[in-house]
């Protein structure tokens, strides 16, 4: 089992792939953290009444430093970064036929799989410090020097986020993972991914609120990664309509519970399924 | 599953192997075995289902019934798969963008094979500073070479090699055939497929012949090549077969009256003939046609080519050759 996670490991680190989308993904982080910083302050921020949520940029908070600093993430651009890496890393032992020596190397494939999720959950580690750094980097010297606000990077709140930031990397090439297993073309599988985080999920967003389904909302893999990692109410209270709060867990660790179990239930079926087919 | 009782260490074993595919049968009711020390030609024309067996045999493939083992063990049930089998596939299995050093140092991992032992592999496979460049860029024989370097990573006594030739130039072919006997020098069971029986013919002690997923012949290549005799033309064949008797040498006059003789002693049938007073046109070593014998084996039946095979007619032998390697770019 170490041998074969060892080289799950190796085999991440030894193609371009993992730096190539590592740097795109920070350079959107720092892009988007640095955008986000720009809002703070400002009263057009929140673009005006969100549906009783308040403005979340008015001044600085916990919350809003924990938005700030994850805003790749809360407006959910950069998981699909890791989303695409986990679609790749399996979809490509197809496409390019290494499963056969994959499989050959260790015949069972559940050693196999565990071992690949063990690398894919240690490459979204990776990722989350690129992309905590890279967040922190476009953030900071803004908020300090342009905006003249605290930081609030002394809370311990503040940082416990970005910890977090891990899990929700890990779960989301986890996520990428799982789709790559279910079904083993590369490009459809990215593209199914991706589509469904983007259209499906904003489709689903606005329905919800449509309808009114507040506690429906909490639900969708985005607004679950948003709650785990933004633990402070950014809007310290302002007229937040309570009918509203219904659409976020109490704890993080809810939300958290909730995503892994998403994303182990769809990797263990694309498993099941991965270790009774044939490999032509 | 079945641990087969009465099979040895490195002997492969296939029984009553069977695969479908909807409802095509690629193998059907395949049985032979695989002896160890030796190496084994395992022949056929392109989909004849060399591949599937072959799969199936390493785990890859689940076989619709029957069961094909490794000294008594399926693949999936070795403790050192690695240490006990070596496969090369097909040559295409590498990641572009990762060089053919860490292809094998990736396998090398899970069985805690060192380093070196990689680069070692490269030093006797040819291809110690190409190995370091990205795979994207390889020529065949390279990727031949790699497959090979990573089929003998964990020194197994068994190796299995798929189509090794495709691909490779006469000079490859040669270097190939010499790896081989230094292979199987060393103890070493070889199955090793092909869709031409001439491109192993010289390297192989055993045959395994199939077509249409179908066991056609099985033995030694000294048992399919028959025993070799000499040809003889004359101007009287039934003379000389006549004295040829005399002399305790059997003999069998052929349509174009040649006359082949049961020995390998040509002076022996120049003399002969001298003391008959018959004058010799001719005097050859007689083999068998191995590319005629082959094509008889397997002839008519290759359904990979279908209707077009037939609306053409019989097809003569290099057709069929070449159709076959058409059949395989679908
Ligand atoms: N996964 C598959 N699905 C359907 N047919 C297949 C599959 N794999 C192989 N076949 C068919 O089975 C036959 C045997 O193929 P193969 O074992 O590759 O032959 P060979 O290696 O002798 O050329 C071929 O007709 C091929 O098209
Ligand atoms: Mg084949």
């Amino acid at each position: 089992m170490i041998g074969a996670i060892r080289s799950e490991v190796r085999k991440v680190f030894t193609t371009r792939l993992w730096w190539g989308l590592g740097l795109g993904m920070a350079l959107l982080a720092a892009l988007v953290a640095m955008g986000f910083a720009a809002l703070v302050g400002s009263d057009a921020a929140g673009a005006g009444d969100q549906g009783g949520q308040g403005n979340p940029f008015a001044r600085m908070s916990i919350g809003t430093a924990q938005i700030v600093y994850n805003a790749g993430i809360v407006q959910q651009m950069t998981l699909l970064f890791p989303l695409a890496l986990g679609v790749i890393l399996i979809t490509s032992e197809y496409r390019h036929k290494t499963i056969t020596a994959t499989f050959l190397s260790t015949p069972n494939r559940w050693v196999v799989l565990v071992s690949k999720t063990v690398a894919v959950a240690a490459v979204g580690v990776v990722y989350a410090v690129l992309h905590a750094a890279a967040s922190l980097a476009g953030a900071v010297p803004i908020i300090s020097l342009v905006k003249g606000q605290d930081t609030f990077l002394g809370e311990p709140q503040v940082w416990q986020s970005l910890g977090t930031g891990v899990i929700a990397f890990a779960v989301w090439t986890l996520f990428g993972f799982g789709v790559g297993m279910l079904i083993h073309n590369q490009i459809a599988a990215t593209l199914i991914a991706v589509g469904a985080t983007l259209v499906v999920q904003i489709a689903l967003n606005i329905v919800f609120t449509i309808k009114e389904w507040y506690a429906a909302l909490k639900w969708i893999p985005g607004n679950l990664t948003t709650n785990m990692l933004v633990t402070s109410d950014p809007t310290q209270g302002q007229n937040v309509d309570p009918a509203t709060a219904a659409q976020y867990f109490d704890h993080w660790w809810q939300a958290a519970l909730v995503l892994v179990a998403y994303s182990v239930g769809l990797a263990v079926v694309g498993a099941f399924l991965t270790t009774r087919q044939d490999v032509a | 599953m079945t641990a087969t009782t009465g099979t040895r260490d490195g002997q492969i074993r296939i029984q009553g192997l069977t695969k479908r595919f909807g409802d095509f049968t690629a193998v059907d009711d395949l049985s032979f075995d695989v002896e160890p020390g030796r190496i084994t030609g395992f022949l056929g024309p392109n989909g004849a289902g060399k591949t599937t067996t072959l799969r199936m045999l390493l785990g890859l493939v689940r076989p619709t019934s029957g069961t094909a083992t490794i000294g008594g063990r399926d693949y999936a049930q070795l403790p050192h798969p690695l240490g006990t089998v070596g496969a090369a596939l097909e040559a295409t299995n590498f990641h572009p963008g990762r060089s053919g050093r860490d292809h094998l140092l990736v396998l090398a991992d899970t069985a805690s094979i060192p380093a070196a032992r990689v680069d070692e592999l490269l030093e006797l496979t040819g291809i110690p500073a190409a190995a370091r460049k990205r795979a994207g860029g390889y020529s065949m024989g390279m990727r031949q070479r790699l497959g090979l370097a990573a089929a003998l990573l964990g020194d197994p006594e068994v190796l299995v090699l798929d189509e090794p030739a495709n691909g490779l130039d006469p000079e490859g072919i040669r270097w190939l055939r010499g790896f081989l006997k230094h292979l199987a020098s060393q103890g070493k069971t070889i199955l090793v497929s092909s869709h031409l029986l001439q491109e192993v013919a010289q390297t192989v002690d055993d045959v395994v012949i199939i077509a249409n997923g179908r066991l056609v012949r099985a033995g030694t290549m000294a048992d399919l090549e028959g025993t070799p005799g000499a040809l003889v033309r004359t101007s009287d064949p039934e003379a000389l077969a006549g004295a040829l008797r005399v002399a305790d040498v059997t003999s069998t006059l052929q349509d174009d009256g040649a006359l082949v003789a049961d020995t390998t002693d040509l002076r022996l049938v120049g003399d002969v003939a001298l003391r008959a007073g018959l004058p010799v046109y001719g005097l050859q070593p007689q083999r068998a046609d191995l590319e005629q014998l082959y094509f008889s084996l397997t002839e008519g039946t290759n359904r990979n080519l279908g209707d077009a095979a037939v609306a053409v007619g019989a097809p003569t032998e290099r057709d069929a050759v070449i159709g076959e390697e058409g059949a395989d770019e679908r």
